[in-house]
């Protein structure tokens, strides 16, 4: 299997149709417990990843891209398991009602009780419950009136959740295109300092207003995985660039925008903006090698 | 297209997950798509990690395709270039343990993680879930869904709840969701793993729902709501059993609760608190009593198994005295009773006419390892000292159940009766008419003694409560013969010219069914509650403490409380029933607790509990009500 962009996009593209299946299943769990997931969320998702999926395309045709997209495949992969979730849970009632929890609840228990009594009650005993007396047979989800879901077109596409992922694929798209402009590689060398430091201002945000794991000791057990994010800084030992990726509802730090991060400093080393001294050179001899292989 | 002919023709429907995974909507379900979705997960990860091994080595650079081939043959990676392979391993590697610790908290860490498992009551899933999951539906003995004892019903809020037929008749026996358990919360089969695994569910065509899971117990439903309305307004309890399967009939204890009066916590705590009334209290299983005369059909059966029937005693009018210097055990109104008065009776006369002096004697005739040996095989509890009697525990050994959970939450309080050495003749022959150290007896433990002489084999058959149960023996009481000869010594008391019931069972004479039974009357010392306030009445005393100083103490007030005993076999031929009734301050035997008794059969008469040959036949012309809806 050849490293091209072409068989990362065939990967992608089946990312896509798995994460399909991923919500259509979390469709039909959900008219099981009697409450309807909103399909304009399900294609915005599919829409989201689709875009994600092309986009290699473009860069490596129009961008002249000939680079690793390991790192992209791997990063739009768990975006798409973040967005799997993230409909699972923004989808139930019970999950995202502040007041009526209970109330969502309980209806759901009642939908698989009922459930559970047409598939199993015989006739006589639905009588006596005060049901219709029909014979004990399988349930037809088409025939269940589900709780209708929450929100329309412009709800949907107009949330946080749609557009800031779109933001950030236009950021990365963005950083890309500047990135190869001879003005722009010329002004980030000069000012790598500054950059570093207006970089943290985003992050010291994120800090502050993040809700989830103040500290330590008051972090859920996958909290740690931002810290990496966080190290993706650190590696920079005498920094010619900084660079913030945000890619909101991507998930975590180490899952998309880290990965993204590296890309970036791998692009610049290849360009040969963190100094000559990193800039790969076809110097070295090949005899240490082949006096390797001869042992 | 073909393609496109096929697309059209395709009944899409046969791709809905009820028809592909076990044809029935589960909540499980969707878990064999999700399983599609995870193996495709693995095999993209796998491709992902393939494509970056490979690269690992050299990366490829820009410009390496227009480099001439020996160059590109010599080219490798830099120090820095490495370094920088490594973040990206490191990325790499982050990623995953963030995709390792989302399998290990969604999965592993549920059978493994013990706190995770100790906070999963959190889980409101796992609550959803469980409340969803409908109990079976418990039926009486005849196994009609319409007297359901137990089921679900569709309120008027819409909510389906769970109904009780008799939630105040039979709450002890049903118990709470909160407390100790009854049958509502051991009775129904717990299947080892309620939610089948995801791959369960793929590779099982129909999951194999466990059949509706209703029980059919043996109580009746009719004549627990009879003895309902018997104890009305009284303190007590009677227990009815099948003598000859060891059937629970009935059971029932007063005072009592409803069921939905104690489902929140605040109502619990009011029932738990209320000390006077004790509702939750299953006085007929756990309570103890005094049992009086009743337990002369103790001493009697004890009296066979080891052959001395046609021992003859004389009862005196100074009362007999076991030892010189000892107190005299009279008969209860103070002299000899009648209507055989001070002479030598034989067993017969004794127990027709519920003679003191005459059992007393037996039992010091007896002796203490007799009678410990005998209530070994009643199941009562035989200690040393009347310290140790106070350490009976539960005694969950007696039922005849499919598991201990059942048998642990129906345990009855165990019986004791004390035959160490240390206790004098005196006590002994107290013990043989149901007076001192033979004081602690539940009611169950009495309608157990009158079962074993019932059975038609002399055999204590192991009470059971679950209907579909083979009958199981707990002892061999009496031989056939002993049991029989029993049985009518028992009859004289409602059939002999001076039987203490003989006047109250006139009735059930009248409609052909012979019964046996025993009077008695016990008197018990119990607390004094203030009619108002419901609280425990006490009066200040003073004692000296270990150092000899005077301390006041408030010492509960206590009154004599005489209970009302009777234990019944009916019909004698072949007994259907072992009733034992008592009730708390309601005097004689013979007053209260006998009439009840007397009902209860007649009752079961009519509920054909006791045969078909005793059942009464509609003569009366079906007229007659039609006439009465015209008025």
């Amino acid at each position: 299997m050849k490293n091209r962009a072409s068989t990362h996009v065939l990967i992608l593209l089946l990312t896509v149709a798995l994460t399909a299946i991923a919500h259509y299943s979390i469709h039909y769990g959900a008219l099981i417990r009697g409450y309807e997931t909103s399909y304009l969320t399900a294609g915005r998702n599919i829409f989201l990843l689709l875009l994600l999926a092309i986009l290699p395309i473009f860069l490596a045709r129009f961008g002249k891209f000939q680079g690793n997209w390991t790192l992209y495949t791997s990063a739009v992969l768990l975006f798409s398991i973040g967005l799997t979730v993230q409909y699972r849970l923004f989808s139930d009632p019970e999950y995202i009602s502040r007041k009526d929890k209970a109330e969502a609840r309980q209806a759901k228990i009642k939908t698989l009780q009922l459930h559970y009594i047409q598939e199993n009650y015989s006739a006589e005993k639905k009588q006596m419950m005060g049901l219709p007396a029909t014979p004990p047979s399988p349930v037809d989800l088409s025939q269940e009136k589900p709780r209708p879901a929450e929100g329309d077109l412009t709800d949907v596409f107009l949330s946080g959740r749609t557009l800031i992922p779109l933001f950030a694929i236009a950021c990365f798209v963005g950083v890309f295109v500047l990135f190869r402009r001879e003005a722009v590689l010329d002004f980030l060398q000069r000012n790598g300092f500054l950059v570093v430091l207006l970089t943290l201002v985003p992050l010291l945000l994120a800090a502050i207003t993040s809700r989830a794991g103040k500290s330590l000791g008051n972090m859920t057990p996958w909290e740690p995985a931002k810290i990496p994010f966080l190290i993706g800084f650190a590696a920079l030992e005498k920094p010619q660039l900084a660079i913030a990726v945000v890619v909101e509802g991507g998930g975590y730090g180490a899952a998309v925008s880290a990965p993204i991060a590296a890309r970036v400093i791998l692009k610049a080393r290849d360009l040969g903006l963190l100094g000559e001294q990193y800039k790969p050179k076809p110097q070295v001899p090949a005899q240490i090698p082949k006096a390797k292989k001869k042992k | 297209m073909i393609i496109l002919l096929f697309f059209l023709q395709f009944d899409w429907n046969k791709l809905r997950p009820e028809n592909l995974f076990g044809g029935q909507v589960l909540e499980r379900t969707p878990a064999g798509l999700s399983i599609v979705y995870l193996i495709g997960t693995a095999v993209l990860i796998v491709f992902l990690l393939l494509s970056f091994f490979s690269n690992f080595r050299r990366p490829k650079f820009v410009f390496e395709e227009n480099l001439p081939k020996e160059v590109k043959s010599k080219l490798t990676t830099t120090l820095a270039n490495r370094s920088l392979r490594v973040w990206q391993f490191v990325f790499i590697f982050l990623a995953f343990f963030v995709y390792g610790f989302h399998v290990y908290w969604t999965y592993f860490a549920d059978e493994n993680n013990e706190q995770f498992q100790a906070l999963s009551y959190k889980d409101l899933r796992n609550r959803r879930t469980q409340a969803a999951r409908l109990r079976g539906w418990m039926l009486d003995r005849s196994g009609n869904l319409g007297s359901a004892l137990a089921y679900y019903k569709l309120n008027q809020d819409g909510n389906i709840n769970r109904t009780f037929a008799l939630e105040k008749e039979m709450a002890h026996l049903l118990g709470t969701e909160r407390g100790t358990p009854g049958l509502e919360r051991t009775i129904y089969r717990q299947e080892a793993d309620a939610t089948p695994e995801a791959w369960e569910v793929l590779t099982t065509i129909k999951r194999k729902e466990d059949e509706q899971r209703d029980v059919r117990i043996t109580i009746d439903r009719d004549l627990q709501a009879f003895l309902a309305e018997q104890l009305k307004d009284k303190k007590g309890a009677i227990v009815v059993l099948n003598p000859q399967t060891g059937d629970v009939l009935a059971m029932y204890s007063n005072p009592v609760f409803s069921l939905s009066q104690a489902q929140t916590l605040e109502d619990y705590l009011k029932l738990e608190g209320d000390k006077r009334n004790k509702p939750l209290l299953n006085r007929a299983t756990r309570e103890y009593y005094v049992p009086g005369s009743t337990f002369k059909t103790f001493t009697m059966a004890s009296a066979f198994r080891a052959g001395k029937q046609n021992t003859l005693f004389t009862s005196l009018p100074e009362g007999f005295v076991p030892f010189r210097g000892s107190r005299s055990i009279t008969d209860a109104n103070g002299g000899c009773e009648p209507p055989y008065g001070c002479t030598t009776l034989n067993i017969l006369q004794a127990f027709e006419a519920s003679s003191n002096q005459y059992f007393s004697q037996m039992a010091v005739e007896l002796g203490r390892e007799r009678i410990r040996e005998t209530a070994g095989a009643f199941s009562i509890l035989a200690v040393d000292t009347p310290e140790d009697a106070l350490r009976a525990d539960f005694f969950p050994g007696i039922w005849n159940a499919s598991n201990d959970r059942i048998s642990n939450a129906l345990a009855p309080q165990q019986s004791t009766i004390v035959t160490g050495k240390d206790i004098s003749a005196y006590d002994l022959g107290l013990e043989g008419m149901g007076q001192g150290y033979a004081g602690q007896m539940t009611p169950f433990q009495m309608a157990l003694i009158a079962a074993a002489p019932a059975n038609m084999e002399g055999k204590l058959m192991k009470p059971k409560i679950e209907m579909d149960l083979p009958p199981q023996m707990f002892s061999q009481v009496l031989s056939p013969p002993q049991a029989a000869q029993v049985r009518e010594i028992m009859a004289l008391v409602t059939e002999g010219g001076g039987g203490t019931a003989t006047r109250v069972f006139a009735n059930v004479r009248a409609a052909g069914i012979r019964s046996g039974g025993k009077t008695g009357t016990a008197e018990k010392q119990a607390p004094v509650y203030d009619e108002k306030t419901g609280k425990l009445k006490t009066i200040k005393k003073k004692r000296r403490d270990a150092d000899g100083n005077l301390v006041e103490y408030n010492a509960p007030v206590m009154y004599e409380r005489t209970d009302s005993w009777y234990i019944s076999i009916a019909p004698l031929e072949k007994p259907q029933l072992a009733i034992a009734v008592v009730v708390e301050g309601g005097g004689y035997g013979a007053a209260v607790s006998a009439p009840i008794a007397a009902r209860v059969i007649l009752k079961a008469r009519d509920l054909g509990l006791l045969g078909e040959q005793y059942k009464p036949k509609p003569q009366v012309p079906a007229q007659i009500p039609k006439a009465k809806k015209k008025k």
